[in-house]
């Protein structure tokens, strides 16, 4: 079927697709108990992150370690403009007077969030995109230490080591579960235009790229900048749900997690995006719930505490070994798309 | 104990009419806490020390007419976890939510359960902005505030005759600072302005603290007590470091120094001070308390890891008076209840809660040694005025 569909409606239709498994998900979690709920609500946040992040690094073959410091943004951001101002005198009274004024809704606080992640992945793409392979993944590292460093230290601005705390509750399943299929339609639209078709390419081979004049900086850039908005948008989305911003939350275990989601399901698609997330939130699910023990009718299991560390860490590394280029192959849901 | 309360589960589980089964279904208090990652290590015995309070009130009866039951959930040491932590004991039908003791990792499972409504009790977060400032109206710390750890620490100093005090805090968690913060308000307010002869600050990353060293030994006259607020690991580091450098005064520290776990790493610890919410080493003044540590120690093999402990048992004790004054389990009526609290003698002392204050402050503390090694009880001290209150 897909060879027959243009590039842009092959992708279209796959993001329909993708979508529509995201609703019936929302769908059938929004009947679970609230602790289900709450898990689900997660993962969204999650598969926005991983998608935003997909967006510069499957299209660029650049893999980012510092997409969760665009995250810590946002989640700063919302912080700013949507605590109570009584509450962020006394918490952040560095914040020029006027921003501890200010307290808008969640959703402005949101977009906010997004804007400013784009602004800063604008200022650091420009010298990070001028490396290449290897060395602009490490730059990628760089960026979520120094993030780190100044959301932990900057103490009259972000609370430094304490918890930030005050933020309406805003996020629930199905915002969450809306700005994910907004970010999976925003990739799949991405790769179908005429830039994500000259990012990949420089992927495949750089030097022929730069032989048909595509300018390498400039489209590394312009995705950079594109993921940065949406994985902006998901931090803000996360401090909306956890009700609390924390520096510790904006770093390597976060990190971790969400790049294993994309490895593991395959960084080269779109599908594997969110095949990755999907697999591994339903796999951490299991063991957590196998960490409490449970009983067979015939034979009672104990529960094995820290199970769900050493069993995810395995499967990484499993799915390394058998299926390096992820569960998907870098192929898209019934080959529609274009990773190729 | 446990098998006594079984069995006599099943018995009126056998008896009871199918009308009455309604009223004897348990209480559930829903314990959203660390079972695993580095806070496990300061939840664990509280969370003991609540499963004694339980089963001793289940023998007496229950609260209601009703047997408590706990049950647990995993926040795993991370923040987000405890809103998940929280929403699983909920959905298992928990009345009232025990959550970690620190602002930062019980605060998201305390939001929670405020969200939905329910009480949340985080037996020892000793900042007070656990509650209705930094939770919500249904958040209680049975646990006594940092300022009270700071002003009793003063009061005990200026009590001993010692006129200056040079106070070193470690800026890693809030709770030192605020200590720290009282203590040096306090102190000052005693003993004149002058009587503060220098405050200095580390981190958790100051592996060394041989400049702080330099500066306290180049004060002359030395001062005649030092104010260590830190806590483990680097606490016990820097308070080696001073004894070996030659500085001999007197050193204070609050409660996250309790504890004899790190003791074998100062060798002959000697004239060391601090303030604990009890003993753990079977000489508290209190009968009650010490009664307590015996039983602890008796059924689980060894003493509370800290007196931490005492709140845990205290937290069900808490819930005990205040259900039954109200003759209900809501939430909003255990909330009246708790903030009419008033000197409530519990395990831990003395316990009020008013409509703002949902944290102790006015609660003596049992002042600690330790001389040659050894940890002993000095005495029970109540704080006189505790700074901006």
């Amino acid at each position: 079927m897909a060879r027959y569909l243009s590039p842009k409606a092959a992708s279209l239709v796959l993001a329909v697709l993708l979508i529509v498994a995201v609703a019936v998900v929302t769908l059938v979690c929004s009947q679970l108990s609230g602790g289900s709920q709450r898990v689900a609500t997660d993962a969204m946040i999650k598969l926005t992150i991983v998608v935003g992040m997909y967006m510069f690094a499957g299209n660029s073959g650049v893999l980012s370690f510092g997409h969760i410091s665009f995250l810590g943004l946002g989640a700063y951001s919302a912080a700013w403009l949507t605590i109570s101002p009584s509450i962020k005198a006394s918490l952040m009274p560095g914040l020029p007077a006027w921003l501890i004024a200010l307290e808008l809704h969640p959703a402005a606080g949101t977009v906010a969030g997004g804007l400013l992640a784009s602004a800063v992945a604008l200022l650091f793409g420009l010298p990070l995109t001028r490396l290449a392979g290897i060395a602009a993944s490490i730059g990628t590292f760089a960026l979520l230490v120094i993030f780190y460093a100044t959301f932990s230290n900057w103490t009259p601005v972000t609370g430094g080591q304490g918890s930030l705390y005050g933020l309406p509750t805003f996020t629930n399943l199905p915002i969450a579960a809306g700005v994910a299929s907004l970010t999976i339609l925003a990739a799949a639209l991405y790769q179908a235009s005429a830039a994500g078709f000259r990012l990949r390419g420089s992927r495949e081979d750089p030097i022929a790229a730069r032989a048909v004049g595509i300018d390498i900086r400039r489209e590394r850039l312009i995705a950079f900048v594109i993921s940065a908005f949406f994985v902006g948008m998901a931090g803000a989305l996360y401090a909306h749900f956890l009700t609390v911003v924390v520096a510790g939350e904006f770093y390597l275990k976060l990190t971790f997690i969400t790049v294993a989601m994309l490895v593991i399901g395959g960084m080269r698609s779109l599908t594997g995006a969110v095949v990755g997330t999907a697999f591994v939130t339903l796999f951490s699910e299991l063991l957590r719930q196998t960490e409490r023990g449970f009983d067979l009718g015939f034979v009672v299991v104990g529960g094995r505490l820290g199970l769900q560390e050493v069993g995810l860490s395995a499967a990484m590394l499993l799915a390394l070994i058998f299926r390096p280029r992820g569960i998907t192959g870098g192929r898209e849901l019934g080959g529609l798309g274009t990773s190729r | 104990m446990k098998m006594r309360y079984l069995a006599s589960s099943i018995l009126m589980a056998g008896f009871v009419s199918a009308a009455q089964a309604q009223e004897t279904k348990p209480i559930i208090i829903g314990a959203a806490i660390a079972q695993t990652g580095f806070i496990a290590a300061y939840d664990a015995d509280p969370a003991k020390a609540a499963e004694m309070a339980v089963n001793e009130i289940n023998e007496g009866g229950g609260v209601l007419g009703r047997p408590l039951k706990l049950i647990y959930a995993d926040t795993k040491s991370e923040i987000p976890q405890g809103a998940v932590a929280a929403m699983e004991v909920l959905d298992q039908g928990a009345d009232i939510v025990i959550v970690t003791g620190d602002f930062d990792f019980g605060g998201t499972a305390a939001r929670t359960a405020n969200s939905q409504g329910k009480v949340a009790i985080a037996p020892f977060a000793a900042d007070p902005k656990f509650g209705v400032e930094g939770i919500g109206p249904y958040a209680f710390s049975f646990s006594t505030a940092s300022d009270t750890v700071g002003t009793v620490l003063a009061e005990f100093a200026t009590a001993k005759g010692w006129k200056t005090a040079y106070a070193l805090t470690q800026t890693t968690i809030q709770y030192d600072l605020s200590v720290s913060a009282a203590f040096q308000a306090r102190f000052k307010e005693q003993n004149g302005d002058a009587a503060l002869v220098g405050v200095d600050t580390f981190t958790m990353d100051d592996a060394s603290i041989a400049t702080h060293i330099t500066r306290i030994k180049a004060l002359d006259p030395q001062p005649d007590v030092l104010l260590l607020s830190t806590l483990t690991p680097a606490g016990p580091g820097a308070l080696r470091q001073l004894r070996t450098a030659g500085l001999t005064m007197p050193i204070l520290s609050g409660e996250d120094m309790d504890g004899d776990y790190w003791l074998e790493s100062v060798p002959d610890l000697s004239n060391f001070y601090f303030a604990a919410m009890g003993s753990i080493f079977g000489d508290d003044p209190r009968p009650d308390v010490k009664k307590f540590i015996d039983d602890f120690t008796a059924l689980h093999g060894n003493h509370p890891s800290t007196a931490h402990t005492l709140t845990g048992y205290s937290v069900i004790q808490g819930i005990k008076v205040a259900a039954e004054r109200a003759g209900s389990i809501e939430s909003d009526a255990i909330k009246a209840e708790f903030e009419k609290f008033k000197d409530e003698p519990l395990l831990v002392g003395p316990t009020s809660f008013d409509e703002n204050t949902h944290i102790n402050f006015e609660r003596p503390m049992v002042i600690m040694q330790v001389q040659d090694g050894k940890h002993s009880a000095v005495e029970l001290r109540a704080p006189e005025k505790i700074p901006g209150r």
